[in-house]
């Protein structure tokens, strides 16, 4: 037979215990100290309800029933290795009211008597952080494409709005409107891939050029990104790859703006301690013409390294559109992605772009 | 082109003892717009070579193909063992003595050879580094003091610039045209060498031949010399150490002077064997069909046609005008007299005809590029004395100059005004008479802000305004303009569409865990063929690189696959790989062939075990495919992420394609077909040699942006609790998740918020019986009420009956 007051104890030992277990281990033997078919100090008290007087029996019963749960619940989380809701089981039969913790409401819980184990040791086992995470299977931009977003996004910031066309384009908008007709020699600077006689696989990104200065009066300043193609291939050469041309037309259009633009272009790119030198060249479309150097003390031994070509839009190609060139001016230029993109990461083979091994793909 | 320095020195006063002339030169073309490409010293490494005497050379008493050889290096005798078979007592030779090391690495070391001392080597061009002929050692011409540095000898001591002349300097391809940049940008002198001829002794050359030109057009002057009696042979040493300098191999006297001066002035010269000529007559007209086909002196029959210009005799083709000569009129060593064409053709000829043929020598390179139209005459005169220098012969007075059509220079006014806006800087007129005059232009008085300028024939890159402003800018030198930003500024725009979607969806798949690939846009046909996509609308290259890439892809399938291929069998397994990119279809019609954006990942099946398993997969018995649906989830988050309508997947209606029909479903957003998803057809695994499943997906990119998409609208959240009810029914295995969720929608209505597939299920009963199970949490609610039991039992139960009535459907006990 117990009393009221020795239940009252044997609550505070029990969920002193149950709290303070260390493991799931502990905490079945706790449960069977006290919930055990055999000499459970909890069951010998549900066993002896029947016998008491029906007023003790409505003090002791329901204590004793939300005791037993409470275990029950607190071993069970133990087992399932969930020592939060071990606690939560424990916590959720605790009321705080006047400073007092009161379990089931009624039974005072002096401060310190329940003392939980940290989530880690009360599952037991130590957790070895060693091993390597679950990383979410990462994916990869191709070194091309994140080249071509870097140098896209530099150049709208310099607010300029990104155009595009045809990859297989007319002799026309590649060739003629760009100022090189068909017996010039300049055709045999791009080996060009034919579908007819009239069509052709785009040589550089020219003709976008030409696409946008028809649709559109000037002012213009875009960017025309895309694949290329030309009939040539060996280790630094692809027989498809890709370009980014640039275009600015308005009036007063100068070869000093176009070297301040590259200068810009080049620092942002390729870092700010980058220096630039223009060589005059020859492309039928521009003249002044230009090939762009670049070179920095750190970088290919403090060599000037060609990365792109420019110059001022020829006045045929004005005329080709239907603009007066002698109102408007303006620049453009071409620069090659892989190039730029070998020298930024030193590859040196360009046919690794397009073999797709993913030990490559994967270091991007 | 190879230019020397030592041959540039003679065309501009250079101080060829100053040790950083070179680099000035390169540094100062360079800038100039003559790229050089390569700065070259053959001598290097060869300093300490000496020119020996064979004083004997007589058989190795212990080796049959050796030689015993006593040489004089100047400072006395030593012992040699040689191997060459050409090596004889008398010859002037190239030593290396030992304590050397020749440019290959070899060291020269006193040795004992088959018992023989042999105290250093006697060179061959080899081993110079002078050509590939290792059948003998090199015999020096002109006997050369022993114990002389070998290297000038050789001409090794010069340098070689490399420059790379762009298509619209024509003027550049000679050493007179580099000299001509060289002078004005030093601000040296330019100085030619004398060229008129000595002795005309001979014949009035209009006796002796005559020149007709029916096409005045394409052929506007022709300068003839003859020369009579020559007697062929080898060309001096400076002319072949010259000509070798500059990458050409000497062939015999008179040919030899040809290219001389063809180097020298950039006027290309051809030299007929006048026992070869008809006539003799030379007529330069178009060839005509009765002309037959044409057999170069190359050995080459060519098949010309009527664009072609002909250099006839009186009464057949003797050379393609401008391109090369006829085997009918080479000079050989029997040629006695000769008659030397100095010519000027018009570059567009040229070009149409040397591209046809498919051929380019040295003159044609020149007359595209347009040579000098005033110095044929100056050209002819030289070489055809050089001939008699070098050949001996008789020249014949004066020439015949047929010049129909003559080039006149043009005038081109330059505004300063212009000039410096253009440029944004500041134009001197002063400075820039000086500049433009330092080029050989003629530059009138300063007139209403402008100079007139007339250009020489020889600048055909010179006919406008635009031309003189980037003469100014290059003289000026591109260094000395300033930098400036664009002063005005234009509002940006958004960029296109499809640009957009593309880069979403490329973000979309990367977080998906994709790897991004490029791969070329031609293909083989025969895989189009295998992929089942080789359609009427297929786009064929007319000249493709090979076999292996002939055709613009209408698939990205083809290049991912491949990509799978060389992955797997590198030993990289886990494959999951997609590609943005354009199809290309032919549109009868259009001036164009169609292009279209499209996204297409590819996946294999089984990869290696990782340190996580992979979730489970559902479905019992008949699992299905993680890696399919791997690539369908990220489809459908991709879908999600870009607030594109929901994906359907329908039963593929065209059987034909890539994937296999029965692992396979067309994807559907809205109404519209904008891709397919599914196992790829096992022949491809064959043609690729992928053992492993294969799945991937295509979606056209234009059908999706085309997808009309609703603002996207804030919905408040519920403020009423939801309802929940677990339902799993039986249905036979036909039976599609989307026909029982369909029902399932369509009965919930507006009370159902959703409804989840968790679980697939089949047990052994069920599969006899050709039985699944499929199990659904729903969700209902009401935003205005909290629901009661009784109207979602309802529903439920009607949701039920509708499923066991249509499908066949019973609950699961």
């Amino acid at each position: 037979m117990v009393t009221e007051n020795e239940l009252h104890e044997l609550a505070r030992e029990a969920v002193a215990s149950i709290a303070g277990a260390e493991d799931a281990d502990a905490a079945e033997e706790i449960r069977l100290r006290y919930l055990g078919r055999k000499g459970g100090l909890l069951t010998d008290v549900t066993r002896g309800l029947k016998d008491l007087p029906p007023d003790q029996k409505r003090v002791i019963g329901p204590v004793a029933n939300r005791l037993k749960g409470l275990i029950e619940n607190a071993a069970a989380a133990y087992k399932r290795s969930d020592a939060g809701a071990a606690r939560e089981a424990v916590e959720s039969q605790i009321e705080r009211r006047g400073g007092k913790a009161l379990l089931f409401g009624s039974i005072e819980i002096p401060e310190g008597v329940i003392q939980f184990q940290d989530a880690a040791a009360a599952t037991g086992s130590q957790i070895d952080l060693t091993i390597p995470g679950r990383v979410p299977t990462l994916g990869h931009k191709h070194p091309i494409v994140q080249t071509m977003e870097d140098i896209t996004e530099v150049l709208t910031r310099l607010g300029y709005t990104v155009a595009e066309g045809p990859e297989i384009e007319l002799d026309h908008y590649n060739f003629e409107a760009l100022n090189i007709p068909k017996d010039h020699p300049a055709r045999d600077m791009q080996d060009t891939f034919y579908v007819s006689d009239d069509v052709l696989l785009r040589t550089h990104t020219s003709p976008v050029q030409v696409r946008v200065m028809e649709n559109q009066p000037p002012p213009i300043k875009v960017i025309a990104p895309g694949k290329v193609f030309r009939c040539d291939a060996d280790i630094t050469h692809s027989p498809m790859f890709h370009q980014i041309e640039g275009l600015y037309v308005d009036r007063n259009v100068s070869l000093a703006d176009l070297k301040g633009t590259l200068e810009t272009f080049v620092r942002e790119i390729f870092g700010p301690e980058f220096r630039i030198r223009l060589r005059p060249s020859f492309f039928p479309f521009t003249e002044p013409s230009a090939e762009v150097d670049i070179s920095a003390d750190h970088f290919a031994g403090g060599e000037w390294i060609e990365v792109l070509g420019a110059g001022m839009v020829d006045p045929a190609v004005f005329e080709a559109v239907g603009y007066d060139p002698e109102e408007w001016s303006g620049f453009a230029w071409g620069i090659g992605v892989e190039r730029v993109t070998m020298l930024r990461y030193g590859i040196s083979d360009i046919r690794l772009f397009f073999e797709n091994d993913l030990r490559m793909l994967r270091q991007f | 082109m190879r230019l020397s320095l030592e041959w540039l020195a003679e065309f501009v006063d250079l101080d060829l003892a100053d040790p950083s002339l070179p680099d000035q030169i390169a540094d100062a073309l360079t800038m100039a717009g003559v790229e050089v490409e390569g700065v070259e010293q053959p001598g290097e490494g060869l300093q300490h070579l000496v020119v020996a005497e064979v004083l004997a050379a007589e058989k190795h008493p212990n080796a049959d193909k050796l030689k015993l050889c006593r040489v004089n290096d100047g400072g006395g005798e030593r012992q040699i063992v040689c191997g060459a078979p050409n090596v004889a007592a008398g010859q002037r030779v190239v030593l290396a003595r030992p304590g050397v090391t020749l440019p290959g690495g070899l060291q020269i070391k006193p040795a004992r050879i088959r018992g023989e001392e042999s105290h250093g080597m006697i060179c061959s061009e080899r081993e110079l580094g002078m050509g590939d002929d290792h059948g003998g050692i090199l015999v020096l011409s002109g006997n050369p003091a022993p114990g002389e540095p070998a290297a000038p000898v050789l001409g090794l001591d010069d340098v070689i610039f490399d420059v790379g002349i762009t298509p619209n300097r024509g003027d550049c391809l000679s050493l007179l045209g580099v000299s001509r940049e060289v002078a004005a940008i030093l601000g040296k002198t330019l100085k030619l060498p004398d060229m008129n001829p000595k002795e005309e002794l001979g014949e009035r050359t209009d006796a002796l031949c005559g020149v007709e030109i029916l096409d005045p057009e394409k052929c506007p002057r022709y300068v003839a010399k003859v020369i009579k009696g020559v007697k062929i042979g080898s060309s001096p040493a400076w002319m072949q150490r010259r000509l070798r300098a500059a990458g050409m191999r000497p062939i015999s006297n008179v040919v030899d002077v040809t290219n001389y001066v063809m180097l020298s002035l950039g006027q290309p010269l051809h030299a007929f064997d006048m026992s070869g000529l008809a006539g003799p007559r030379i007529v330069v007209r178009r060839w005509r069909t009765e002309d037959g086909s044409f057999t170069t002196l190359d050995g080459q029959e060519r098949k010309m046609n009527e664009g072609d210009l002909m250099i006839c005799d009186a009464e057949q083709s003797v050379a393609i005008g401008g391109v090369m000569g006829g085997l009918n009129s080479e000079v050989g060593l029997n040629t006695k007299d000769i008659l030397l064409e100095s010519a000027y053709f018009a570059p567009a000829t040229i070009r149409a005809t040397r591209r046809r043929l498919n051929m380019s020598t040295e003159a044609s390179y020149r007359f595209e590029r347009g040579v000098d139209p005033a110095g044929t005459l100056r050209a002819a005169s030289w070489a055809i004395d050089l001939i008699r220098q070098t050949a001996g012969g008789e020249i014949a007075e004066g020439e015949v100059d047929a010049h129909p059509a003559p080039v006149r220079p043009v005038s081109v006014r330059l505004r300063i005004d212009r000039a410096s806006k253009l440029l944004g800087t500041k134009v001197e007129p002063a400075g820039v008479r000086a500049q433009l005059t330092a080029l050989g232009m003629e530059v009138g008085e300063l007139k209403e802000g402008a100079l007139q300028v007339e250009v020489p024939v020889f600048r055909h890159d010179i006919e406008r305004e635009i031309d003189l402003i980037e003469e100014v800018a290059r003289r000026m030198g591109y260094g000395n303009i300033p930098s400036t930003l664009p002063a005005t500024s234009i509002p940006p725009q958004r960029p296109p569409a499809l640009r957009r979607l593309e880069s979403e969806v490329r973000e979309e798949m990367i977080s998906a865990g994709f790897c991004e690939a490029l791969n070329y846009s031609f293909v083989n046909r025969a895989d189009l063929d295998l992929l089942q996509n080789a359609g009427a609308d297929l786009v064929p290259l007319r000249n493709p690189l090979s076999a292996e890439m002939d055709v613009m892809r209408t698939t990205l399938l083809a290049g991912l696959l491949e990509n799978a291929a060389l992955n797997l069998n590198r030993g990289v397994e886990d494959v999951g790989i997609f590609e943005i990119g354009r199809t290309y279809h032919l549109n009868p019609g259009a001036p164009l062939p169609t292009e279209v954006r499209r996204l297409a990942a590819l996946s294999v099946d089984g990869a290696a075990g990782s340190l996580w398993p992979e979730s489970p997969v559902p479905g019992g018995d008949e699992a299905l495919p993680g890696r399919l649906f791997d690539l369908k989830g990220a489809l459908e988050r991709m879908g999600r992420a870009l607030h594109f309508p929901l994906f359907e997947f329908r039963p593929v209606e065209n059987e034909k394609g890539a994937f296999l029909p029965a692992q396979s479903a067309s994807i559907y957003a809205g109404v519209a077909e904008v891709g397919v998803i599914g196992q790829l057809r096992p022949n491809l695994q064959e043609r690729w040699g992928i053992r492993r499943k294969i799945y991937a997906f295509e979606l056209n990119l234009e059908a999706l942006a085309e997808i009309e998409q609703p603002p996207l609208r804030f919905r408040p959240l519920p403020r009423f609790p939801a309802s929940l009810r677990d339902l799993a029914i039986v249905v036979k295995k036909e039976i599609s998740h989307a026909e029982v969720e369909g029902i399932i929608r369509e009965q919930g209505g507006d009370l159902l918020e959703s409804s989840a597939l968790f679980d697939i299920y089949r047990d052994a009963a069920l599969s006899a019986a050709g039985e699944r199970s499929l199990a659904y949490s729903l969700v209902f609610r009401n935003s205005d009420r909290t629901l009661n039991d009784e109207e979602v039992d309802k529903t439920f139960w009607e949701i039920v009956r509708q499923l066991e009535k249509r499908l066949g459907a019973r609950l699961r006990g």
